[in-house]
């Protein structure tokens, strides 16, 4: 008995051991360059050439900054559109497919899945390419098929952002609508029936069955695309990075603002305090994430 | 028992990771403090040998051993056809001097070069724009080019002194060489062929009137009046190198920078009329802002004429052959005598600190032969790989004096040694600490782009110009 209550010990103490090394050297990959970033966020630095602590100069020269407001509310934008018509699209999307069966359920599924597994870098300059102001695909066909102005998508403040917004939505549409259709799927047809016995409609169905029901993988990817949305920064640089931000700093985001400073500009400080901004509101966003997940509902 | 160990474990495992990286973030700032104190020990140190140094000529050892140079370079389709011409001609003549290029696009040389050297896996031999330096301290950047291969008064004769205020350490040494300008806004970039379309004489155009006639003519309108294509575009750094240079030319330059207080005002008439001049293009109705890229349009013809430096008939004379380009030298500000030309980008050339011994002889030895060796010149001048104003006196003479004499080999060089014979003498840099992508591509273009799509009005932007120049200004200095 002695015996084997010491090898248990031992191999307790070994699994304790290996676990506390990996701990470790996960607290030390992923905790010091936070705490680093934090210290780099509070100083004055070019990395190269000084290095000098300045207290919160960063933050507040960064809150003074109109570009970088800017790109806050650019976000913002770019989080509410994307998730609001991201995700309703998608719901949309889901229940056609839902309505098909057999090969042809497949086949739409793999259609819409296909822009997922394409490289967004490839998907963006295509997509660059499209949006050409006046000679490109979009604008050739809206002009010469609908005989009507085309909009000036990537060349005009007042369309870049949205334009790289619905580009990046028809990404991904196959990805929310597979998850979607999953949900769908789990929902029992007994529901259905009952609510057909007592008279519901179609959208009923959908309104007060379908979307209640499908609440734990709606809030997955609102979650899930608007930490996205806070961090977006490829699409707007293959799109628009010429000159930065694209026209009058229209479609200037938080993580291309960042770049601009750290690697544009050496203004390392500025960058790590933008990247400490970008660190906190995806914090609260996860917070709130796992909150509305613990949260129980009842039908 | 069992939660509480663990518990222990876990606390003790947190305690020790923050330990550590407050210590190395100590270390960091150690690290700093000692890099300071050395720095400083070795700026009195070169103080002392330099007056020695002085009066000894540099001596750079060919190196008896192979040594490979690793050398990063802008990817731009005349310049990688130039050093691929090049470094052969190189090797052959230092045969135990091998050189990788990498070639890089322009954002990617300016975002990777200087975070590579503070991780310190920079290339050898770096090329870079002048500008980038500004707000920074040379000498902590890259190895010394004086005294080891030049004394600084040889290199104000093999080189142009305006060109070395930015690669000035502040010890006083000179840290890089500037080996070319493309001329930023310079002059104007035409389709020949859609000139001679137009009947218009490039060679009759003389003042700023005459481009906005010639834009007039050349500009192309869809059925419903909306431009079909441009008479002329700006590309976003010349539009913004432009303005600055054209309120200069109105002799604004100190109303505009005040170098003492580091205080902008662009709330003056001269930027108000540089504004305008800019905008009256779009008012005419010649130059369309929402043309998409210029670097796009104009090779596709979206637009005939294009503010632009030298440098890109060169470039897309090599990427596009077929298209018929020429230059016009920038006309004259309405009411004034002379260019001036106040943001001027100097490709440079340096060497990596933390190169030793022969490696670093090498590199230097690369950078002599590209200023004194007239072959490494000739290349483009001979091709059109390049046009622009080679950072060599002696060559700029030597270009300048056969244009003169109409013995210019090419079309190409004769532009050359009419752009170098004007610009280098209207260089008149403006001295603000604000690095060029921050004063030209963040601040100045966009808000050009604002007046150009009507979002805002000219004293809107310039007010905000002066506001946001100030503030940036102010927090450099």
């Amino acid at each position: 008995m002695n015996t084997l209550l010491r090898k248990r010990s031992t191999v307790s103490s070994f699994i304790l051991a290996v676990s506390i090394l990996i701990l470790s050297y996960y607290i030390f990959i992923s905790i010091w360059p936070i705490l680093f970033n934090v210290y780099m966020s509070l100083s004055k630095t070019d990395l190269m050439t000084g290095w000098t602590f300045v207290w919160f100069k960063n933050y507040i020269s960064l809150f003074k900054d109109p570009i970088f407001l800017k790109a806050l509310v650019n976000n913002i934008i770019y989080l509410v559109v994307m998730v609001s018509v991201g995700i309703g699209t998608s719901l949309i999307t889901a229940a056609l497919i839902h309505k098909t069966s057999g090969f042809a359920k497949k086949a739409y599924l793999a259609l819409f899945f296909l822009p997922v597994v394409t490289s967004l870098v490839a998907i963006s300059l295509i997509w660059k390419l499209l949006y050409y102001p006046n000679v490109g695909v979009f604008a050739s066909i809206i002009s010469s098929v609908f005989q009507l102005n085309p909009p000036l998508f990537l060349a005009s403040p007042k369309t870049a952002l949205l334009s790289i917004i619905f580009m990046d939505i028809w990404k991904d549409t196959g990805l929310r609508t597979v998850i979607l259709h999953a949900g769908m799927e789990e929902i029992p047809e007994s529901i259905y029936d009952a609510s057909k016995i007592d008279g519901a409609s179609t959208l009923t169905h959908f309104f007060k069955i379908t979307i209640p029901l499908l609440r734990p993988q709606i809030i997955f990817l609102a979650a899930v695309y608007s930490i996205n949305a806070l961090r977006v920064f490829t699409p707007i640089y293959m799109m628009t990075g010429n000159p930065p931000g694209g026209p009058a700093h229209s479609t200037q985001v938080l993580v291309m603002r960042m770049y601009q400073e750290a690697f544009y500009s050496t203004h390392f400080g500025k960058g790590a305090a933008i990247a400490m901004i970008v660190f906190v509101l995806l914090f609260a966003l996860v917070i709130l994430e796992v909150k509305s997940f613990q949260q129980k509902w009842e039908y | 028992m069992k939660k509480g160990l663990i518990l222990k474990l876990v606390i003790t495992v947190l305690i020790v990771a923050l330990a550590s990286s407050l210590s190395l973030i100590g270390c960091q700032k150690t690290q700093t403090a000692t890099t300071a104190a050395e720095t400083t020990a070795a700026a009195e140190t070169t103080a002392a040998a330099e007056t020695t140094a002085a009066a000894e000529t540099p001596s750079i050892k060919e190196p008896e051993n192979k040594v490979t140079l690793e050398l990063w370079y802008q990817d731009w389709a005349g310049g990688k056809s130039w050093q691929q011409a090049w470094i052969p001609k190189f090797e052959e003549k230092h045969p135990n001097i091998k050189v990788n290029a990498t070639f890089l696009p322009f954002e990617e040389l300016n975002t990777k070069i200087f975070p590579a050297i503070a991780a310190g896996n920079e290339a050898d031999l770096l090329m870079f724009y002048d500008e980038w330096l500004l707000g920074k301290d040379a000498s902590k950047i890259f190895a010394p080019i004086t005294p080891q291969l030049y004394s600084k008064e040889e290199i104000k004769k093999v080189t142009f002194e305006s060109a070395l205020s930015r690669v000035t350490g502040s010890d006083g040494e000179i840290y890089a060489v500037p080996w070319g300008t493309g001329a930023n806004a310079a002059g104007i970039l035409i389709h020949k062929d859609l000139f001679d379309e137009a009947g218009i004489d490039q060679n009759s155009i003389k003042t700023w009137d005459d481009v906005k006639e010639a834009a007039k003519k050349l500009t192309k309108y869809k059925a419903d009046g909306k431009i079909e294509r441009s008479g002329i575009v700006f590309t976003y750094t010349e539009a913004a190198n432009f303005f600055l240079d054209m309120i200069a030319e109105q002799g604004a330059a100190g109303k505009m920078l005040n170098v003492d207080t580091g205080e902008w005002n662009l709330n003056i008439p001269e930027a108000k009329n540089s504004l305008e001049m800019l905008k009256s293009f779009v008012d005419d109705k010649t130059f369309d802002p929402t043309s998409g890229d210029p670097f796009t349009s104009f090779p596709n013809k979206l637009a005939a004429m294009l503010v632009i430096g030298p440098w890109a008939l060169g470039a897309w004379g090599d990427q596009y052959p077929d298209l018929k380009l020429d230059y016009m030298y920038m006309p004259k500000y309405p009411g004034v005598d002379k260019n001036v030309h106040t943001v001027v980008s100097w490709a440079c050339m340096a060497v990596s600190k933390r190169l030793e011994g022969e490696k670093r002889d090498a590199a230097l030895i690369y950078i002599k032969e590209m200023l004194e060796n007239p072959e490494f010149y000739d290349i483009p001048f001979k091709t059109g790989f390049w046009v622009g104003v080679p950072g060599s006196k002696s060559y700029v003479d030597s270009v300048v004096k056969l244009a003169a004499e109409g013995n210019a080999p090419n079309r190409a060089a004769e532009i050359a040694g009419t752009v170098a014979s004007e610009y280098v003498p209207s260089i008149k840099l403006l001295q603000t600490k604000i690095s060029e992508p921050d004063l030209i591509r963040a601040i100045i273009f966009p808000e050009l782009q604002n007046v150009f799509l009507g979002q805002k009005t000219v004293d809107e932007a310039l007010k905000y110009l002066t506001t946001t120049l100030t503030t940036k200004e102010q927090e450099l200095r």
